[in-house]
């Protein structure tokens, strides 16, 4: 293979993404879960997905049975080599690069944190090295103080000081604040991001960091992709799993992605979870209530021995499990990880411990919330969530039954209920309740 | 399957006892069968168009999607459609002239119902065509061609900025896509390169490139006014019609219009020309309308007339490959054709300055970034324009080079232009050894017409074509020559046609956009409009180029310009409303030698001088200023007109030189507004640039 793509990420990009597609033409390219479906199918042959390209690989797609997976489906999608041609010029004529799981670059920490849940394609600009650096992630809401955004600024500067990235969601507020204070001291930042790559790639705000290498962008989703609560949600998990520990600078209570998110990550118990503690907000408090530790106090030296697994009881759920052992994942010769996904369509925490009992409707519920922040379709709820339509209705109907959302008529629609200690969802963090406007 | 393909090209061609011609079979198994890629170079003429109308029909046939051709020709020919049609294969073309059709064209192609879509190699630079048109249906293109592929190699000998484009998607496309990459001309070199862009697995088919009944000759003849004798003379003696090629598009429309004053029949043909008018102008060569199309290299990739009886060179061309592209479209099926190239004293010339100028330089380059670098959003060309001092061409040169880069430093949006994040620096390297490449190509062309040896063999040689060999028919195998004789007497009127060959000077009629003059915006008013003026010539011609360029040297215009002046104004211009005064643009650097220049020729024309415009600053020489923008706002305040000596009828304005016209637009608009009569611009020399094509 000449520069450019590897031929196993040219068959996942066939496979996965939308090459400019419109979705109404004909075949959708596959979900991640369909994907790990194919990908272990493959490996039970000792194929890699470049052997899809092959006539070998073709000749065994033909007619098997693959659950949930339409064999002829794939071969159309695999026959769209002219338009994976056209996308592979247009993202390297933009400086954007892609890697999927097979390739070198490609992150470790995604394989091992997140398992069958670690992306299969990424698509990134700038230094792809910051990928395997590590760092401190560093999040917070995008309305905060000018004392929150100045103590995130102190923060990132003493990290470029002492050579230690900043990893983080590039949404207004905290997250590039952060950035854009790593950087300017120096420093090196990775943003984690859930929409419109293409377009920041080349915004002149990121424009002399990715220049000068100390800068990469990244993001699992089609780099012209829009902004959807779920996919902002779905990225918080990459920010943490790059990272060696977390900084949450301020998270309003029980209520936006920068909530959910260290909830999340608290849950899973990987990394330690710090929250900043004079002067933050309710949702920093209630974070050390779930086993959150207190940022230290200035001066921030030997940051790195923030860089220590969480104490076991943190964890809530997950207390005897510890931090959680990475998933045995025999990689190479075939790279692709294990699909060993049994669970339902429910949009889990990835590589978070399973447990046979768990209500997933408790992690979905601010999933839906966030995205009816303001009245939507059930049909919305269904495309911008990715679900069969049965499964929006019954937890729809859910949601209206416990009273956390309201039906609307006329026509019918959704909305998430806003109301005292019950509401989880303030204004305060708009990156939960409504798509960013003015994309970074 | 080759029986059906045979069946497919009997139908195809119309003839039950057809057979493939070598080469033809082989190459549409590899594509079909194999899903190969594959790199044809043969002749024109040899059938590439019917290998990828099977080969897409096969495919189809076996379920693939449509067949995606890109080629820089304007649409395919007629005769082309015919075979396609005959076959079931539905050929589609879309660009820029049916945009009205791409709702049609895209529900069709969805729909599975087109075959082969044609587009050009710049369709695929265009965002919104990309993004509305090609790539929701990208998805169903089962076999790709790239016509023409020379040109994806920075060896190739006409290599264009848009076939970079091209590579850089053939390079991600995965190997389960056919490929098909045809070309008439590709020595080694090319070939090498091309199969280290579309990889290792790149088959390669090659046939003989000899051109059985063309009788090759080299003349020198170093003047311009000798080889027009010489062609005047020899061409109603040439066989059928033909074509004659320029290096530049201003000798091409001066050899048309000598050549029709001779009472030949022929045509120009050049990039400046519209594309109906092109298409219209290759079907009339096509149906021998016209005796010969003069024409630029803007008449070249796949134009195909098998019964071409000559094709003549009036310049050196820039390559072997050039001459031979050329050369080599005549005598096909035909008996005999020639294929003369006369050379002249100015080929070194003009090579010299398309060498120099075929890259933008450094400094046009970081120019251009460092705006963009400043701006904080998208810029568009006008703003560009504004900040920067240079040329609209140039600007243009810069963006494109930029934008063609891989990754690019500059991406186009819409109809702006963004610095993008990627760290560039002018590939220095590459542009030299690209350069030195040209100056090779030069080197072998001169070799070409010193050799005493096979002229066809030479050619074939240097194509590594194995096939080469002594062609027995050229002017060096035979000793049957043209020769370089030419009627004296022709060649001293082609002198004085030269010399009478004047510049028209279009009005401008918009202040550019953006900026503005005297608080006036847009269009320019009609009353405040200079008439369409003339040029005594043009400031690079051998006719009274030089007289005007010693005559700025000595601060003296000869009386020589004088008179051609007054036989112009008189003669061949004869502007009406007649001029009944004349006034001059001042200079401060030169303070007499315009009025000096200006009262004799009023007082050879028998009207009044009238000294009107004071020059009531300094301005930097109108040349230097490289844009609209900037030359307006160079002359915002640099004249006034005295009202009381303004007459209220027509005027003759003259100046030395004229390049941008803003100085004659603005002047006109003074003068006009000081209750002038109409305005007639008059400037001994035309500076403004010829790039070629």
């Amino acid at each position: 293979m000449h520069d450019g793509l590897s031929a196993d990420t040219q068959a996942v990009l066939l496979l996965c993404a939308r090459l400019g597609q419109v979705e109404s033409n004909g075949t959708k390219p596959l979900t991640p879960k369909q994907y790990g479906v194919l990908a272990r199918w493959l490996r039970e042959r000792s194929m890699r997905p470049a052997d899809l390209l092959e006539t070998r690989g073709r000749t065994e797609l033909t007619g098997s049975q693959i659950p949930g997976v339409d064999p002829e489906a794939v071969a159309a999608l695999l026959d769209r080599g002219a338009a994976l041609g056209m996308m592979a010029e247009r993202w390297a004529n933009r400086g954007l690069w892609v890697l999927s799981r097979g390739d070198e670059g490609y992150p470790a920490r995604f394989k091992t944190y997140l398992g069958h849940g670690a992306p299969p394609l990424l698509f990134g600009a700038g230094n792809p090295e910051l990928l395997q650096s590590g760092g401190l992630a560093m999040v917070g809401a995008r309305e905060v103080s000018e004392e929150d955004i100045e103590y995130a600024r102190r923060v990132a500067s003493a990290c470029a000081a002492q050579g230690i990235a900043v990893i983080s969601g590039g949404a207004r507020g905290v997250d590039l604040e952060s950035m854009a204070a790593a950087f300017d001291a120096n420093g090196s930042a990775l943003g984690v991001l859930p929409d419109s790559l293409s377009r920041s790639a080349v915004s002149a705000r990121y424009r002399e960091g990715l220049m000068a290498g100390r800068l990469a962008l990244v993001s699992p989703y089609d780099p012209e992709a829009r902004w959807f609560a779920y996919t902002a949600m779905e990225r918080n998990k990459l920010i943490y799993a790059l990272s060696d520990a977390a900084l949450v600078v301020a998270a309003a209570a029980e209520s936006g992605g920068t909530w959910a998110g260290a909830v999340e990550a608290l849950e899973y118990g990987r990394v330690t979870v710090y929250v900043k503690t004079s002067g933050a907000p309710e949702g920093n408090r209630k974070l050390l209530a779930r086993g959150a530790q207190p940022f230290p106090d200035q001066p921030w030296e030997g940051l790195r021995s923030l860089f220590v697994p969480p104490p076991r009881e943190a964890s809530l759920f997950g207390s005897a499990l510890g931090p959680a052992p990475p998933p045995s994942e025999p990689e190479p010769p075939s790279a692709v990880p294990v699909a060993g996904c049994a669970s339902p369509e429910a949009p889990r925490a990835a590589g978070t411990p399973r447990t046979n009992t768990e209500d997933v409707f408790a992690r979905v519920l601010p999933v839906l919330l966030a995205a009816l922040s303001t009245p939507r379709t059930d049909t919305d709820i269904e495309e911008s969530l990715r679900l069969v339509p049965a499964q929006a209705k019954a937890w729809l109907k859910r949601a209206c039954d416990e009273g956390r959302v309201r039906k609307l008529k006329r026509p019918a629609r959704y909305v998430a209920v806003q109301e005292g200690p019950l509401s989880l969802f303030s204004n305060s963090d708009g990156r939960m309740g409504e798509p960013q406007g003015d994309t970074p | 399957m080759k029986e059906r393909a045979l069946q497919l090209l009997r139908t195809a061609v119309g003839s039950p006892g057809a057979q493939f011609h070598p080469g033809q079979w082989e190459a549409i198994e590899e594509l079909v069968k194999r899903r190969g890629r594959l790199l044809v170079v043969q002749r024109t003429g040899w059938g590439k168009s019917i290998v990828y109308f099977i080969a897409a029909k096969l495919l189809r046939e076996q379920g693939s999607g449509c067949a995606l051709l890109i080629s820089p020709l304007l649409a395919l020919m007629r005769n082309q459609i015919e075979a396609a049609e005959r076959i079931g294969v539905r050929a589609e073309t879309i660009n820029s002239t049916n945009t009205d059709d791409w709702p049609k064209l895209e529900t069709a192609l969805l729909a599975g119902k087109i075959d082969v879509l044609l587009i050009s190699p710049e369709r695929l630079g265009n965002e919104e065509f990309m993004t509305r048109c090609l790539l929701p249906v990208a998805a169903r293109i089962g076999l790709l061609v790239v016509d023409e592929a020379h040109c994806i190699s920075d060896w190739g000998h006409d290599f264009r900025p848009d076939y970079r484009r091209i590579v850089r998607i053939l390079r991600s496309l995965p190997r389960n896509l056919p490929v098909l990459a045809t070309t008439a001309t590709a020595n080694d070199r090319v070939v090498a390169d091309i199969k280290v862009q579309l990889g290792p697995t790149l088959e390669t088919l090659r046939g003989p490139l000899v051109r059985e009944s063309l009788h090759l000759e080299n003349i020198r003849i170093p003047s311009q006014s000798a080889r027009m004798a010489w062609l005047a003379e020899r061409l109603p003696q040439m066989p059928g019609s033909g074509i004659v090629y320029t290096l530049t598009v201003r000798d091409a429309e001066h050899l048309t219009a000598w050549l029709q004053l001779r009472g030949i029949n022929a045509r120009a043909y050049h990039a400046d020309r519209e594309d109906p008018e092109r298409r219209e102008l290759e079907g009339m060569l096509l149906r021998n309308e016209v005796k010969a199309l003069v024409a630029t290299v803007a008449l070249g990739m796949g134009f195909d007339k098998p019964d071409l009886g000559f094709v003549i060179h009036f310049q050196r061309p820039a390559s072997v490959v050039h001459y031979y592209q050329q050369v080599g479209r005549a005598g096909r099926a035909i008996g005999s054709a020639h294929g003369v190239l006369l050379s002249g004293a100015e080929d070194d010339e003009i090579a010299d300055y398309f060498i120099r100028t075929a890259f933008p330089t450094v400094d046009e380059v970081q120019a251009v970034l460092r705006a963009l670098e400043a701006a904080r959003t998208l810029v568009n060309r006008n703003a560009l324009q504004r900040a920067l001092n240079v040329r609209p061409s140039k600007l243009d040169k810069s963006l494109k080079f930029l934008s063609l880069e891989s990754p690019a430093p500059v991406q186009r949006d819409g109809s702006g232009f963004v610095r993008t994040a990627v760290r560039w620096e002018m590939p220095v390297e590459r542009i030299e050894k690209i350069t030195l490449l040209r100056r090779q190509e030069q080197a072998r062309m001169n070799a070409y017409l010193a050799t005493p040896g096979c002229l066809m063999q030479f050619l074939s040689e240097e194509l590594n074509d194995p096939d080469a060999a002594r062609c027995g028919k050229c002017a060096n195998c035979t000793g049957k020559r043209l020769g370089a004789a030419y009627s004296r007497d022709l060649a001293e009127e082609a002198a004085r046609f030269l010399e009478s060959l004047n510049q028209p000077i279009e009005p401008r009629k918009m202040w550019p956009a953006g900026a503005s003059f005297e608080d006036q915006h847009g269009r320019i008013a009609d009353a405040r409009r200079a008439q369409e003026g003339r040029a005594l010539c043009h400031w690079g011609d051998d006719s009274f180029g030089d007289v005007v360029r010693d005559g700025k040297r000595d601060g003296h215009f000869a009386d020589r310009l004088v008179g051609a002046s007054v036989e112009l104004i008189r003669g061949r211009w004869r502007p009406r409303p007649k001029p009944e005064w004349v006034t001059c643009v001042p200079s401060r650097r030169h303070a007499k030698l315009m009025p000096d220049f200006a009262r004799r020729l009023a007082a050879t024309l028998g009207l009044p001088f009238v000294e009107c415009i004071e020059k009531t600053q300094d301005t930097e020489p109108q040349k230097t200023r490289q844009n609209s923008f900037q030359q307006v706002e160079n002359l915002e305040n640099a004249f006034t007109v005295d009202a009381k000596a303004v007459r209220a009828y027509p005027v003759l304005l003259v100046d030395d030189m004229v390049d941008s016209r803003w100085t004659f637009t603005v002047l006109a608009w003074k003068l006009l507004e000081a209750g002038s009569g109409p305005v007639f611009p008059f400037a001994l020399a035309d500076s403004s640039a010829d790039d070629g094509e």
